[in-house]
């Protein structure tokens, strides 16, 4: 990884391309011209296919179900990533730094609270922490800010409570455990936390502002946030449709195990935190506190949000801030289910 | 993959959820009430995905390279999935957005049936309990439409009470069954088709043949006991006079 501690390239690496390709002006690139194709084929082939799904079929119940959850979760997703957009894009981040309070103890709480109003994306939360911590807000702060955002900000509530009609107290099983879970690391992490790298301090990161910035980063999260939906839609799905009963029994009928296993399933499936109560609630064999599991965990930490904080904060930082977050996370979410639901 | 491909798959995700939210066609998905936000968020879809296409143009016409490349290296996250938030990293490949076609080119090709005979043969044909404190109360005088769901806890959770001496229509879909028999089926959605689970009502009838599955019928009759005393084992059961094949209702699920 390249460390530009001097902050003035000289040469480049040997292997790395000393410019990106500009793209070709006017004219279809590649991949448009790809998916046009693709689009024109698969209109005109369709009447010759015949193609048809019986609901008999275990591929049509898959597809059924797929789409579902996908189309269920898009307004969600579409909404907190424009908000969260909106936000990173004209809101200047002298406002946020100057709300949170010096004192370390007391920031934990406030940043976290924050987080109730401040929809963040897991996308963008990664970057919004690094320039509070470049602007000095104090790193556990920011780590509390990090983990609340994604996970208690109103869209995520509102998606719980249409996600489980008949349990209203999922939505505060999850607020409290979400909220919890951050406080409680970013207390741990003001005793126990490594130090940031140098360049940090140094590194001005540059969301782009204004609309341009808006449409860009809007545009690139929700290309974003859609792909992992897509992915954790197909992989609920199969569960749902294709695991062999006794083994979903099997595994739902131990409290520890099922809590375990969605939790696992959390961290790999990567699901935006406006989306995961809709596949939370899909797997209708699971106990409440276990799929309660998925929803906290998720949010606080998964395989995309490590490969982020590897990249912004470093390795070391994030070696002790995801085990120790998905502890904390798999502890709240327990002791939530326990009293709650 | 550029901003404009990316911006096109947009609009392509958005044009067919505008398709499915005018043509009714959401409702084998999810429930009627997402309606109005499905049509929003096609719109919101749409426009993003248009002013980014045309944006796409603009920007290889007015951005140089070279000062992008620079201004990355400079702040150090040049290697970082962070970075993919500055704009000067649209160019790099993007390869998981293809799957983002994937829920489009399903509709496209062959919009995925409201779920069925599968789901249905999957779960056991015994009747989950109704909320605590459900009170049934007496059918009004004539022909009766119940939904099956209604029906299946009536006839097992308070013993047909409500159901003896009555004659009674149910609308679902066939589930084949061991031994000829067959079941009238709806799927309960809490939330979306993706919860969704079945309560099955077997069907004893003279006057017809056992239909295909899968197919939507109206079966009118009345309330038999069923075997098992035990309401948590018991299967509800119906013994047909009529069985009528029907167009599957506009919204399946109940």
């Amino acid at each position: 990884m390249p460390h530009p501690e001097d902050g003035v390239p000289d040469v480049p690496e040997p292997g790395r391309e000393a410019r990106p390709q500009p793209t070709a002006r006017g004219a279809l690139s590649g991949s448009l011209a790809l998916l046009v194709v693709a689009l024109v084929l698969t209109v005109v082939c369709r009447p010759i296919l015949g193609v048809t799904l019986g609901p008999d079929a275990l591929v049509s119940a898959w597809s059924t179900v797929f789409l579902a959850i996908v189309i269920q979760a898009l307004p969600f997703l579409a909404m907190g990533v424009v908000v969260s957009a909106v936000i990173h894009a004209f809101v200047p981040d002298r406002l946020i730094q100057r709300a949170v309070p010096r004192r370390t103890a007391v920031a934990v709480p406030v940043a976290a609270a924050a987080g109730t109003v401040l929809p963040g994306c897991e996308c963008a939360s990664v970057p919004v922490a690094a320039r509070l911590m470049g602007r000095g807000v104090a790193p556990a702060a920011a780590v509390a800010f990090l983990l609340s955002a994604p996970a208690i900000n109103p869209v995520v509530l509102v998606a719980t409570a249409v996600a489980f009609p008949d349990q209203p107290s999922m939505v505060l099983a999850r607020f409290a455990a979400s909220l919890a879970t951050a406080v409680t690391v970013g207390w741990l992490w003001s005793r126990w936390g490594r130090p940031l790298p140098g360049r940090l301090a140094r590194a001005a990161s540059a969301t782009p502002q204004g609309w341009p910035g808006f449409l860009s980063t809007a545009r690139h999260d929700l290309v974003q946030a859609g792909v992992f939906l897509v992915i954790g839609a197909a992989a609920a799905a199969m569960i749902n449709v294709a695991a062999p009963a006794s083994w979903l029994h099997q595994a739902a009928s131990t409290p520890a195990v099922s809590i375990l296993v969605l939790a696992v399933l959390a961290v790999l499936l990567c699901v935006c935190s406006e989306a995961d109560a809709f596949i939370a609630s899909s797997l209708t064999g699971f106990p409440a506190t276990a799929q309660l599991a998925f929803m906290v965990v998720g949010p606080a930490v998964d395989l995309k949000l490590i490969a982020m904080q590897i990249g912004a904060f470093g390795h070391r930082f994030a070696a002790r801030l995801a085990p120790l977050t998905f502890a904390t996370a798999l502890g709240t979410s327990v002791l939530a289910g326990l009293l709650l639901t | 993959m550029t901003p404009r491909t990316q911006g096109t798959i947009l609009v392509l995700l958005g044009v067919v959820l505008l398709r499915l939210a005018l043509f009714g066609e959401y409702l084998n998905y999810v429930r009627a009430a997402m309606r109005p936000f499905l049509l929003a968020t096609a719109v919101l879809l749409v426009a993003l995905g248009v002013v980014e296409v045309v944006r796409g143009g603009w920007a290889s016409v007015t951005a140089p390279a070279d000062e992008d490349w620079r201004r990355q290296y400079v702040e150090g996250f040049a290697e970082s999935d962070a970075a993919e938030n500055e704009q000067g990293h649209d160019d790099e490949p993007h390869p998981g957005a293809w799957l983002l076609c994937i829920p489009a080119f399903l509709v496209l090709l062959v919009p995925p049936p409201a779920l069925g005979s599968y789901m249905s043969a999957r779960a056991a044909a015994t009747v989950r309990p109704p909320p605590a404190n459900t009170v049934f109360h007496a059918l009004p005088a004539g022909l009766v439409q119940l939904s099956v769901r209604d029906y299946a806890q009536r006839a097992v959770w308070d013993d047909g009470r409500t159901l003896r001496g009555r004659t009674i229509s149910l609308t679902g879909f066939v589930t084949p069954g061991g031994a000829g028999a067959w079941y009238v089926t709806r799927l309960q959605v809490r939330c979306c088709a993706a919860d969704a689970l079945p309560t099955m009502v077997e069907i004893h009838t003279d006057v017809a043949p056992p239909p295909t599955r899968d197919t939507w019928v109206t079966v009118t009759g009345s309330w038999l006991p069923s075997t098992d005393p035990v309401p948590s084992r018991a299967v509800p059961r119906m013994a047909a006079t009529s069985v009528r094949e029907v167009r599957q209702p506009g919204d399946p699920y109940e």
